[in-house]
């Protein structure tokens, strides 16, 4: 039982919390619950909603549109994550060595990823050029080829899209890089007592040692991928030939263009599943490879 | 004594200056748009002759630059609206059957609504006119014709004062107006048809939807006609090349920048609006001529205005706490009794009039304005000609997106033409059959 004191305290913290905690529970607990009321309505946001049970989830399932943005976001999500984990640890192994001036290369790393996303969307746009940008120019120069059409071409968006990704991967490359500098120094002594080589090192005693970080980053690449937006909706609106119609645009779509809120919300549901079920695929299959110090193998 | 009565006296002037105060105060009304940049104070000046104009109406712009949809819809949703607002999106006649606008037609009255009718161009009303009432009034229109640059044409050995007026002329002299580059790039197109198959389709004679919204545009041999001619260019020109030349010019399409000005197309359709950009970025170099119409091919519309609902009409949605002001700002912003005004209008944005018996051209300020950019006139009569409403349909959104899809897959040759046009048809056939049900 507690005392009137605590029960003050108590009352005194949730007032203090009183802010957050009404903004949580009307501007993100409300409305994720009442979605799963709108998924299975016909709802336009003009009118009233309309009841209509499941209807939405089985139009889903016979929407080649709906189709046609998993596979983008899939494809996406295919070469996105691995890319920029392979990427963002090479770039933090380079960043934690000891050469000289090394705070003003992380700088210059980092900055990209602080750069707003339409005004680097916009720099992509002119780099990727197929015509005037230097990308091909560069391709033109060196192997006398006119380079490819990049986001013109409904077979190269989506790569595009990825290779503007890896650009901005200063933020993960920083959380590889503080991982990387608690990896204890006597491991390291100790292989090369055993005279493992550089390669053999990374392999064995780094890549171990942040691997609980490297899962992190995985698991926030996957959300961050099934939610990808911004960058499609500012540069491709969804084109070429819906190439680059990814999930959370056709969502969008679908709740501000095409007044059908509830299909939205359904679809809302889908990605929410599909997030889940794939993060707990990427939890229970990292007990193989994820290791946390003081654990014995 | 003095002092009780002058209290007194001041007590009453003030109470009669209270109670007078509402019949003083002039009816506010706000007007939400989506013109921003140099334009937004175009249209506060706008705002401001109309104020000028009445003793009882006062209206705000106000200038929503993004998501206008999305605030209109949540404006709606919650029961306070604007009292007029510019439909600068698809998607308005199925929010008007929705009940979201009051019938501009009811709001007239049958009198007015009749004398009006006569008076306006039907491009202002028709594209609106729906299960029986019209929601929304159009106050500008974009006309569209072929721009050709006269200085590639003697280059080419072609006639700078006989522009192509059918498809096969637009063809030919494209082919010769097209020049590369040393690395093999378009260096100039001669012409490209990037206003896409809802504008070529409906020139070619085409429809994209029947009488009740239905899409019909895949079974119109007129609009499988223009697609494939469409497909055609990137056949020509190599569909590489002009997708690549396409994405140079498309980052570069404002003001000094446009592919026109630039010398990056020596033919291109285009509307009114390009008459102010070529006088404002040319030199006395850079010479230019209109066609009359754009080029036709055989049994397609030969001249005239093409228009769209969600080309800025204007609406009083049913939230409105003062619709008969609302109307009004309607008439003045289109120049139903506001003929004088409406000529400065014009001149402020090239937004042409709308009179069908052409007084507001006859204005002093609008035959001044004329004197200076003369090439209005080849407008004028493409306006005055005949006008078609495309897109009628309430599920115009989706429409439009798909329509576009389908130009995408047909002319990077990803489909057939006639493939891209079923698979577009299919699934706005059964967009239109849920909203129908």
């Amino acid at each position: 039982m507690a005392s009137a004191a605590v029960k003050k305290r108590r009352i005194q913290g949730l007032l203090f919390i009183s802010p957050w905690l009404i903004g949580f529970l009307a501007f993100t607990l409300y409305p994720f619950i009442s979605s799963i009321y709108y998924s299975m309505t016909a709802y336009d946001v003009i009118s009233p909603p309309e009841f209509i049970g499941l209807e939405n989830y089985v139009n889903m399932a016979e929407d080649p549109l709906v189709r046609k943005a998993l596979y983008n976001t899939f494809y996406y999500a295919v070469f996105a994550i691995p890319l920029s984990t392979i990427w963002g640890i090479c770039v933090a192994l380079l960043l934690n060595l000891k050469v000289r001036g090394m705070t003003l290369y992380r700088t210059l790393f980092y900055i990209p990823s602080i750069v707003p996303v339409v005004a680097s969307s916009m720099v992509w746009l002119w780099l990727l050029n197929p015509q005037y940008g230097i990308i091909n120019g560069l391709i033109y120069l060196f192997f006398n080829h006119p380079g490819p059409g990049w986001f013109a071409d409904p077979k190269l968006s989506k790569m595009s899209l990825v290779f503007m990704s890896l650009w901005g991967i200063g933020q993960t490359a920083l959380i590889y890089l503080a991982s990387l500098q608690d990896v204890p120094e006597s491991l390291y002594e100790s292989a090369d007592l055993d005279g493992a080589t550089t390669l053999q090192k990374v392999i064995h005693i780094t890549v171990p040692m942040i691997s609980p970080v490297i899962l992190f980053n995985v698991i926030m690449g996957l959300i961050g991928t099934f939610q990808y937006f911004t960058q499609a909706y500012i540069m491709t609106g969804g084109g070429p030939a819906d190439s680059t119609l990814f999930y959370a645009l056709y969502l969008y779509n679908n709740a501000f263009n095409f007044f059908k809120m509830g299909y939205a919300s359904a679809m809302a549901w889908l990605m929410f599943l599909v997030i889940f079920v794939m993060t707990a695929l990427t939890f229970k299959a990292s007990s193989r490879f994820v290791y946390y110090g003081g654990e014995t193998r | 004594m003095l002092k009780r009565r002058c209290s007194l006296v001041l007590t009453v002037i003030m109470i009669v200056l209270l109670a007078a105060a509402p019949t003083f105060a002039k009816t506010k009304i706000t007007y939400w748009h989506q013109w921003t940049g140099q334009w937004t104070k175009v249209l506060e000046d706008i705002a401001q002759m109309f104020n000028e104009s009445q003793d009882e109406i006062e209206v705000t712009a106000v200038v929503v630059p993004e998501n206008f949809r999305e605030r209109l819809m949540s404006s709606a949703a919650v029961g306070d609206m604007p009292d007029v607002v510019s439909l600068t999106g698809d998607g308005n006649l199925y929010m008007a059957e929705r009940g979201l606008f009051h019938a501009i037609d009811k709001l007239m009255g049958e009198d007015e609504w009749k004398r009006f009718q006569e008076w306006a161009l039907p491009v202002v009303w028709e594209v609106n006119d729906w299960k029986g009432h019209v929601w929304a009034l159009t106050p500008y229109i974009d006309c569209h014709t072929l721009y050709y640059n006269k200085h590639f044409f003697s280059e080419a050995g072609l006639d700078p004062e006989a522009p192509p007026l059918t498809i096969d002329e637009l063809d030919a002299h494209a082919e010769k107006l097209t020049r590369y580059d040393a690395r093999g790039n378009i260096d100039v197109i001669g012409f490209y048809p990037s206003a896409g198959v809802t504008y070529w389709g409906t020139v070619f004679g085409g429809d994209l939807v029947d009488d009740r919204g239905a899409p019909s545009f895949h079974k119109d041999p007129k609009m499988l006609e223009a697609m494939e001619w469409i497909a055609s260019y990137s056949h020509k020109y190599d569909v590489t090349k002009l997708v690549a030349f396409e994405a140079g010019i498309s980052e570069e399409r404002a003001g000094a920048l446009d592919p026109f000005i630039s010398g990056k197309i020596a033919m291109q359709q285009q509307g009114q609006w390009v008459i102010i950009n070529l006088a404002n970025y040319t030199g006395d170099d850079f010479s230019y001529g209109l066609a009359p119409h754009s080029p036709t091919p055989p049994g397609g519309r030969k001249g005239g205005t093409l228009v769209r609902s969600a080309y800025g009409a204007l609406a009083v949605p049913k939230g409105s706490k003062n619709p008969e002001a609302a109307l009004e700002f309607i008439k003045f912003w289109i120049g139903y009794g506001y003929e004088a005004q409406r000529a400065k209008i014009f001149e402020w944005g090239a937004w042409m009039p709308l009179d069908r018996a052409q007084k507001i051209w006859e204005e002093p300020t609008t035959v001044q304005y004329l004197n200076m950019f003369p090439q209005f006139a080849a407008f004028r009569d493409v306006l005055n000609m005949q006008s078609w409403a495309v897109m009628q349909s309430p599920v115009d959104s989706f429409l439009f997106d798909r329509i576009g899809a389908a130009n995408d897959y047909a002319r990077l040759l990803e489909k057939d033409p006639a493939k891209a046009l079923e698979d577009a048809a299919a699934d706005v056939m059964k967009e239109f059959d849920r909203i129908n049900r």
